[in-house]
């Protein structure tokens, strides 16, 4: 975790400078300038996995379409090779609610903070940014359905491929401090989140959000206004949005409006029935299991991936090849990224990345030669500083939520 | 990399400079253009954005479930994802519909459920081919813009959506067409609710409804706009004169430094 000094000018053109550059966006122009026609086709790597490749949403580059209105984009998984922080124009996009707000002033935007409380605020985006020290975090943002695609037995949902994540540097202010200006009240129980985006019918629920109003006031819970350094995308939250380091994505409130202080459990919608999972380890159950208890969706699993080569790549006999790919650990550290040529007979275990922080990607690397020629099969696995291993077999839910099987690409050598 | 509009390539640009704080960055594309913009603005982060998102033109295909999939569905989403979905039963298909209904308010009938599950579970199924029948059969593209210049045809896969194929809207929620007052009133100023949008309380027959409408102006050309609003206007008993493209032309110029909808009663109701 990298913490700003409080008294540091939040925009100085030295400090974008430096920021920039550190984040490689030379890197960002090569993938950017790849000519992309229009509605260019794809094929995801399941049953009816036929998509567009669009450059049509606003402050985006080329996005794999899954769906319109309200938007949902995929980032295409060969950004995930560039750097382990994920360019704003790539950054995938999901909205529940179709009215999104297309204009935003921040001359006139306010974050108001209310209920239980003893002293509401309605703050502007100069007071945030002035009036409390800023906070700057590396963490990943992933959609609990990532990979909901590759589910067996298949479930309904966006089917994604792996490219419903990305890690950025978030810079904003902590939670905590917006919290402890308000004045939390005693008895309170949770923190309510509440952005923008409305649905279209009156009966549609709002999209809310609440976590428990100590992991709300940890120190590293943030409302992020800065992403890789630059404002947010206005489809990735702008002006303001949550970030909740280590937990999936559905709680990264976007266009943070409004925070309720409750002093009784949210049994809203969006925290009562969508968003639940399986009270199980890795929300693993069996398609006909019974009477499961739910609860809502909470922290993230390791995950590892090979951004270098695809499924189906073909490479020489004898030729050094350099493995390369990302990892995460979670909601904790990556401790180490074991690579196997062999199918999971031997495992090797991975140069590490610079560390940006436990939350964010780590990429990985490792030197292999390949001796015989003929199919092989090539697996990634993570393990967290907690000593959580990816596992060998895919976690099945109904809703298609926390993939973190440990990824396979078959390769070809001759 | 492509920005939809000249605000946000401004907000962009205006990073890469040195910036000074206290000053107005210095940017014509998105200087304010009305006295509503006027609030200072001293931050590049803080300056105001507009963007333009695509919607889709997608319609769902051919069979007996169809005419309720295009009028229901997709009041809330477009079809893509719908018709992305894996093979799925009749029964799973009712699971949703039925959430649809309960958890999310979609104006389903219960009489329309089994047709809807039906239809469902047969366009979506995915043939030896790997892909949905609907997919496969014809690609509907999810997105794009539209090119035809025939009224009934932009009023089926733009508008009916949400005023219904018989113009009469939805109760509550959606203002009717037939034998609207504004339908029937000034043509500028149905030209102007394409072109922008209207946002806010907007009274139609002496009901107020509060839903948004999208902007048109980039999706559709002056040609399009012309065709469709003659359509709206002599449909349904409703009798007024034709669009003609060159009016559309002149309130398109006219309001061309315009970035937001039109704030429903407030804005258009001086304009009838």
């Amino acid at each position: 975790m990298k913490q700003s000094t409080p008294n540091a000018t939040p925009f100085s053109r030295r400090n974008f400078l430096t920021r920039a550059g550190a984040l490689g966006l030379s890197g960002f122009l090569a993938i950017t300038s790849r000519s992309v026609r229009a509605s260019e086709l794809i094929e995801l790597p399941f049953a009816n996995g036929r998509r567009e490749l669009v450059s049509n949403f606003p402050q985006k580059g080329p996005m794999i379409l899954q769906r319109s209105r309200p938007p949902l984009l995929e980032t295409p998984f060969e950004v995930f090779d560039q750097g382990v922080f994920t360019p704003n124009e790539s950054f995938y996009v999901r909205w529940h609610l179709p009215n999104i707000p297309t204009t935003i002033d921040p001359a006139e935007f306010r974050l108001k903070v209310r209920g239980g409380v003893r002293q509401p605020l309605s703050l502007t985006l100069q007071e945030l940014v002035r009036d409390f020290p800023p906070f700057e975090i590396a963490a990943v943002n992933q959609c609990s359905g990532n990979s909901r695609g590759f589910f067996s037995p298949r479930v309904t949902g966006a089917q994604w491929d792996n490219g419903a994540m990305g890690n950025a540097l978030w810079r904003g202010v902590r939670l905590k401090d917006v919290l402890d200006r308000a004045g939390v009240a005693s008895g309170a129980l949770q923190a309510r989140f509440r952005g923008l985006d409305t649905g279209v019918l009156p009966q549609t629920p709002t999209l809310m959000k609440s976590l428990a109003i100590d992991h709300a006031r940890d120190g590293e819970v943030m409302i992020a206004y800065e992403m890789n350094g630059k404002p947010l995308p206005l489809l990735n939250g702008f002006p303001i949005r949550l970030v909740v380091p280590g937990w999936y994505a559905t709680y990264w409130v976007k266009m943070l409006a409004d925070i309720e202080v409750l002093d009784k459990a949210d049994d809203n919608y969006w925290m009562s029935k969508a968003y639940v999972i399986p009270d199980t380890p890795g929300a693993n159950v069996t398609p006909d299991q019974k009477d499961v208890k739910m609860v809502p969706i909470n922290r993230m699993v390791p995950r590892s991936f090979f951004t270098s080569l695809r499924d189906g790549a073909h490479v020489r006999r004898a030729q050094p090849l350099q493995l390369r790919g990302i990892a995460f650990g979670g909601d904790t550290g990556i401790a180490k990224v074991l690579v196997s040529t062999d199918a999971g007979h031997n495992w090797q275990a991975a140069r590490l990345g610079t560390d940006h922080g436990k939350y964010g990607f780590r990429q990985w690397e490792l030197p292999v030669r390949f001796v015989s020629t003929g199919p092989k099969t090539l697996l990634v696995k993570a393990i967290n500083t907690a000593g959580l291993a990816q596992p060998d077999h895919p976690n099945w839910n109904a809703s298609g939520f926390m993939r973190n099987v440990i990824e396979a690409v078959a390769v070809q050598v001759s | 990399m492509r920005f939809a509009t000249s605000s946000a390539v401004c907000a962009t640009i205006l990073l890469a400079v040195p910036f000074v704080f206290g000053t107005r960055p210095v940017c014509a594309a998105s200087l304010p253009s009305s006295k509503e913009e006027g609030a200072a603005q001293t931050d590049p982060h803080w300056g105001k954005v507009t963007v333009e998102l695509p919607t889709s033109n997608a319609l769902f295909p051919g069979g007996d479930g169809q005419p309720i999939a295009n009028s229901q569905c997709l009041i809330c989403h477009s079809a893509g994802m719908v018709l992305r979905q894996p093979t799925r039963t009749q029964a799973q298909w009712k699971e949703t519909i039925n959430k649809m209904r309960s958890a999310y308010g979609a104006p389903i009938d219960a009489g329309q459920i089994d047709t809807l599950a039906t239809y469902l579970t047969r366009v979506v199924a995915i043939d030896a081919g790997g892909q949905s029948a609907a997919v496969r059969q014809k690609f509907q593209p999810e997105n794009g813009k539209q090119d035809s210049v025939d009224g009934a045809a932009i009023f089926a896969g733009s508008c009916a959506v949400c005023h219904q194929a018989a113009g009469t809207g939805l109760p509550g929620v959606f203002p009717p067409l037939a034998g609207s007052s504004w339908v029937g009133g000034q043509d500028g100023t149905l030209v102007q609710i394409l072109l922008h949008g209207v946002q806010g309380a907007l009274t139609v027959n002496g009901t107020t409804y509060n839903s948004a409408m999208p902007a048109f102006g980039s999706q559709l050309s002056d040609a399009q706009i012309a065709a469709v609003l003659t359509y709206v206007r002599s449909q349904w008993g409703n009798k007024a004169a034709a669009v003609n493209p060159t009016l559309v032309s002149a309130q398109r110029a006219a309001t061309a430094a315009r970035s937001g909808p039109w704030n429903g009663d407030t804005d258009l109701a001086r304009q009838r």
